[in-house]
């Protein structure tokens, strides 16, 4: 029986060629749109790490004043005013490379034959309880570490499974900017935003006569009133005397940030979407004709003993085989992207961009073909080989 | 002849319903998303104000210092000369940039070494500022602000509401004025009509509004901003600040935009004049005027050589294009092709009758091309309607998409080839079709 | 009128020749209404397809109005078929999508008459087969009967020397086939178009001028 299928539809393979173009097609176009949503989706899926809800952010700008004694105690001063309030639960430093700040530090290293590429920050004794960091092995940074042989770094989970995957990180001391030493380990921190991938961070002491513009954290107790940002705004301004800044909340940044990577997925889903609608209606439309077409084979089928289920079988295995040729041609030209690694990305998600573009176009397939094959199944055979 | 062929074309359409309908359905949202895309493209960076010159204008928006190093290492291989093994060893001598800096320009550098470049007609220098936060009737504005100079408002031309550009002497005397946009004014004063010589306060400083200009569609940073401020409030430390990075951008409007080849050449020419801070291990410095569509790719993909990002740019833009042309088409042509063989008989009692292949070509060519006129009507309301829905919906932020007569036209020729390319193929095939086989097809 | 000399016609595949037609020599007079007959498959369809211009014979020669219109080019073709044949098929061939007038007009529209002059022809070669008052009714909505004299009058709208009719009454009960029938041997009659037809009915042959059969792909009298 599938033999004399198989001669049926190559014997009609010049018919088919249009088709199978299309899917082809559409299959590849669904690939590379589900690639791109499910990685966008798999960072999207890993927690940030850190709290926004409640949470304002100010990076202050410091004058170029040289003189950093003074500089060192304005900052002092300003948290020490900034607790005075009574719905700010907390305040904290951190340097530039703050939450949803856009600057990135990175740099490379090589130790005991490691080669370790990671993203630095830095931030204050506070900033685990300001950001709502939640440390997993060790501890944040104390008192003591200030004056600590080693300079302690706190490392995110993603690095220690990277590096230390069997054995604990905790303690270790490895070479970047000078020897460090692993004190502990948070789960995670996707201080780029919440669609970026994680990357390798660590994190050092922000020290308090460090150079570098302080990022200011504060964190807000529940139902604080929002008006209280115009009082911070002017504490801000009035110990600073003249520092410039700008306050924001670092919910709002989290949404306004994901806008970036909502647009592009949207956009391309529903152009994708119809692209998709438009092949299933055209598939449609030819299939219902080919029926029409073809009412004499199918009556002489049925005069020859065939049951309407086998004549609606036959039709649906005939789309089917179609419909995995062009899955086939298609999947050779999408499986060089894991192969030449176009792009840096786990073969997994390659593999599932495929099955679920695989998946669509089937089950598209078999929707467009459901009502076409009910009518071939109607067909009488009386009626149909008169026509004939 | 020509009346006839609408007659049976609006005839065939009414007729097929399904067939028209699912051809109305592709050809039309097509048509809608490409309508968009040009729009979208025009609005970002076609000739509109206050980009009229885009395409005189120059722009230099990053330096980068490097350090460059020659690094020489040896390649050893062993051959085989004369049935003896011998060691043959290269030299191999090549640059190595180990260290970057990109940022924008210090004002020095554009200060010192660009205001005299040939084929120029005018330029400006202009600097992104702070985030204001702005507190009025307990809510919080974030303004953004962009500090400017005179030359600013000559090379664009923004559309003014109210008042106009600062004067020359203005900004030398430091004066404590602004130009706002329409959303900063309805913002801040609220329903007052004239705001012209109303204050801003601004981190508690006073500054008098000299001029409001109206929303436009383009959202470049250069000449997207809340707040105007005369470039002369930049403290002048940071103004004489002798290093080569700093916030400042530049603008040059040429002569002819053929000249960027020229002015290219020559701020390469005075690059290699301009001496790097010696503290520093930087030994090379790189800063080329790029035009706008230059910029924009280079933002997205990056090179270092900014023609090549925009030529990347093109190739997957039409890559992209092409492919999303190119599916409906092979869609339509495979509805095409069926519903045309559902026509045999017609062709063959056409033929007997005497239509000849062009006739016939020509014909279903012809319907096929009203059908796509229909669908690009269809389509251009859609889109508007689409426009309408991203303009309001503020998911652009303040960018509104504008839409023009060349996008119009453009679609217009696209539709028109999508419809010729999509009739053309089914009716040649269709063409060739025997008339004795055609007859054969048993339809009455 | 018609002259064909040893007309023939293999069809050919990978594996098989068919011959269909073998050597046919036949003359038609101007005026004259000539019935060929024949069992099913004996090949007097494709005899008329050649006549009618719509096939090339494998070998042989034919003359229409003293033309040797083999030499033709399929344009050329095209232009003699419109003004100089007039077909009538079986099973009609009407233009589903247009309405009886437009499909009357059908071989005008190729000679580029004007729409108007058009209409009247159009008209007037309804009114002969007596379906002038169903010009703006569409095919569907017409009795097989109705359809076959729409399809004459399209036929002899353009007023052609010869009309070539395949079976016209095949797909017609006896008394509809009759009517069609008289309208051709009228037209034949009052006109002296000549005519052309394939039958199988014995009865229709008979009231022709001249009979003709074929077997197997060859004339036998």
């Amino acid at each position: 029986m599938i033999k004399h299928l198989l001669t049926l539809i190559w014997n009609r393979k010049k018919r088919s060629v249009l088709l199978i173009i299309e899917l082809s097609l559409a299959f590849l176009i669904l690939f590379s749109v589900f690639g791109f949503v499910l990685y966008n989706m798999d960072n999207y899926k890993t927690p940030l790490g850190f709290d926004t809800e409640n949470i304002w952010m100010a990076s202050l700008r410091m004058n170029s004043d040289p003189d950093s004694a003074e500089r060192v105690e304005t900052k002092a001063l300003l948290l020490q005013s900034l607790r005075q309030i009574p719905e700010i639960s907390e305040v904290s430093y951190s340097n530039p490379v703050s939450p949803f700040s856009g600057s990135t530090w990175q740099t490379s290293t090589i130790d005991n034959g490691f080669e370790m590429d990671v993203e630095l920050a830095a931030a204050d004794l506070n900033n685990d309880k300001t950001l709502g960091l939640n440390v997993v092995e060790g501890r944040w940074f104390n008192k003591e570490d200030k004056s600590a042989k080693y300079r302690p770094i706190v490392i995110n989970k993603k690095m220690r499974m990277a590096y230390w995957p069997d054995s604990t990180a905790i303690g270790r001391i490895i070479k970047l900017n000078g020897e460090s030493k692993i004190v502990g380990v948070i789960d995670n921190y996707k201080y780029h935003g919440e669609f970026s991938e994680e990357k390798n961070v660590v994190i050092s002491l922000f020290a308090e006569h460090s150079d570098q513009n302080p990022t200011l954290i504060i964190r807000l107790k529940d139902g604080f009133d929002p008006t209280i940002e115009q009082d911070i705004n002017r504490i801000i301004q009035q110990t600073t005397k003249g520092w410039k800044f700008s306050i924001e909340n670092l919910e709002s940044k989290r949404k306004f940030l994901n806008v970036d990577y909502w647009i592009p997925m949207v956009v391309l889903g529903s152009i994708s979407g119809f692209l998709i609608f438009n092949v299933a209606l055209g598939l449609f439309g030819v299939l219902v004709y080919n029926i029409k077409k073809r009412r004499g084979e199918i009556g002489l089928r049925r005069a020859l003993g065939a049951n309407p289920k086998s004549i609606s079988n036959q039709f649906i295995f005939e789309i089917l085989f179609l419909t995995s040729i062009s899955i086939l041609i298609a999947l050779f030209f999408a499986i060089q992207f894991p192969i030449m690694g176009f792009f840096d990305v786990d073969t997994s998600l390659y593999i599932r961009a495929m099955f679920y573009s695989a998946l669509v176009i089937y089950s598209l397939v078999l929707i467009c073909t459901i009502y076409p094959s009910i009518q071939a199944a109607r067909v009488h055979p009386a009626t149909a080989l008169h026509e004939e | 002849m020509f009346k006839n062929y609408i007659k049976l074309a609006f005839k065939v359409l009414a007729r097929r319903k399904f067939f028209t309908f699912i051809s109305l359905f592709g050809i039309s949202l097509t048509l809608m998303i490409l309508m968009t895309i040009t729009a979208f493209i025009d609005s970002e960076l076609g000739a509109h104000p206050p980009i009229s010159d885009i395409d005189k204008m120059a722009f230099i928006n990053e330096v980068s210092k490097k350090r460059i190093r020659i690094d020489s290492s040896y390649t050893r291989d062993t051959t085989l000369v004369n049935g003896v093994s011998k060691i043959d060893s290269t030299l191999n001598v090549r640059e190595v940039n180990d260290m970057t800096s990109t940022s924008s320009a210090s004002f020095s550098v554009l200060d010192k070494n660009f205001r005299k470049l040939p084929y120029i007609e005018n330029y400006s220098f202009f600097s992104y500022g702070q985030v204001y936060d702005v507190f009025k009737n307990n809510s919080k504005f974030a303004l953004k602000s962009i500090y400017v100079d005179a030359a600013y408002w000559q090379v664009f031309d923004f559309p003014f509401l109210e008042g106009g550009p600062y004067s020359k002497q203005s900004i030398q005397n430091q004066e404590q004025i602004v130009i706002i946009n329409k959303k900063t004014k309805e913002a801040y004063f609220g329903d007052l009509e004239q705001v012209l010589g109303e204050e801003i306060i601004l981190d508690g400083k006073h500054y008098q509004v000299v001029g409001v200009v109206d929303d436009f569609g383009n959202s470049r940073p250069f000449i997207k901003s809340d707040l105007y401020l005369p470039y002369t409030h930049i403290p002048s430390d940071i103004l004489n600040n002798p290093d080569v990075l700093g916030s400042f951008e530049a603008v040059f409007t040429l002569e002819k935009s053929s000249r960027i080849k020229g002015v290219k050449a020559e701020v390469k020419r005075i690059i290699g004049g301009i001496p790097l801070p010696a503290d520093q291990e930087f030994n090379t410095l790189e800063i080329a005027p790029l035009t706008l569509s230059e910029a924009y790719s280079k933002s997205l993909i990056y090179n270092e050589d900014a023609s090549k990002s925009q030529w990347y740019m093109i190739l997957i833009l039409s890559g992209l294009l092409g492919l999303f042309i190119f599916l409906p088409t092979i869609n339509l042509i495979n509805i095409n092709v069926t519903r045309i063989l559902e026509r045999s008989s017609e062709i063959g009692a056409r033929k007997a009758f005497g239509a000849n292949r062009t006739n016939l070509v020509g014909q279903f060519v012809f319907e096929n091309v009203i059908l796509t006129l229909i669908g690009g009507i269809i389509g251009l309301i859609l889109a508007l309607i689409l426009l309408n829905i991203i303009n309001s919906s503020e998911v652009l932020g303040d960018g509104k998409l504008l839409f023009q007569g060349s996008t119009f036209v453009y679609s217009f020729l696209i539709t028109m080839l999508f419809g010729i390319v999509s009739g053309l193929i089914p009716a040649w095939r269709m063409s060739k079709i025997h008339i004795v086989n055609a007859l054969k097809e048993n339809v009455s | 009128m018609i002259q064909l000399n040893n007309i023939s016609k293999v069809y050919k595949t990978k594996t098989i020749e068919t011959l269909a037609l073998d050597n046919i020599n036949l003359s038609v007079e101007k005026g004259e209404f000539l019935s060929i007959m024949g069992p099913s498959g004996c090949g007097k369809s494709t005899l008329l397809n050649i006549i009618g211009l719509l096939d090339e014979p494998s070998s042989g020669m034919i003359n229409i109005s003293d033309q040797a219109i083999l030499e033709y080019k399929s344009k050329a073709l095209a232009k003699f078929r419109n003004q100089k044949l007039g077909f009538i098929f079986q099973s009609f061939h009407l233009i589903n999508d247009l309405s009886v007038i437009d499909n009357v007009e059908l071989p005008l529209i190729y000679r580029n008459i004007g729409s108007s002059e058009r209409k009247k022809l159009a008209e007037e070669a309804l009114e002969s087969v007596g379906l002038k008052n169903r010009m703006k009714h569409f095919p569907s909505q017409l009795s097989g009967g109705q359809k076959q004299r729409v399809a004459i009058a399209r036929a002899i709208v353009g007023k052609p020397e010869i009309i070539l009719a395949d079976e016209p009454t095949g797909n017609l009960d006896s008394v509809m086939g009759g009517e069609v029938m008289d309208i051709l041997l009228k037209l034949n009659k009052e006109n002296s178009t000549t005519i052309v037809m394939v039958t199988h009915d014995k009865l229709m042959a008979e009231k022709t001028h001249k009979l003709i059969r074929l077997f197997d792909g060859s004339q036998v009298n």
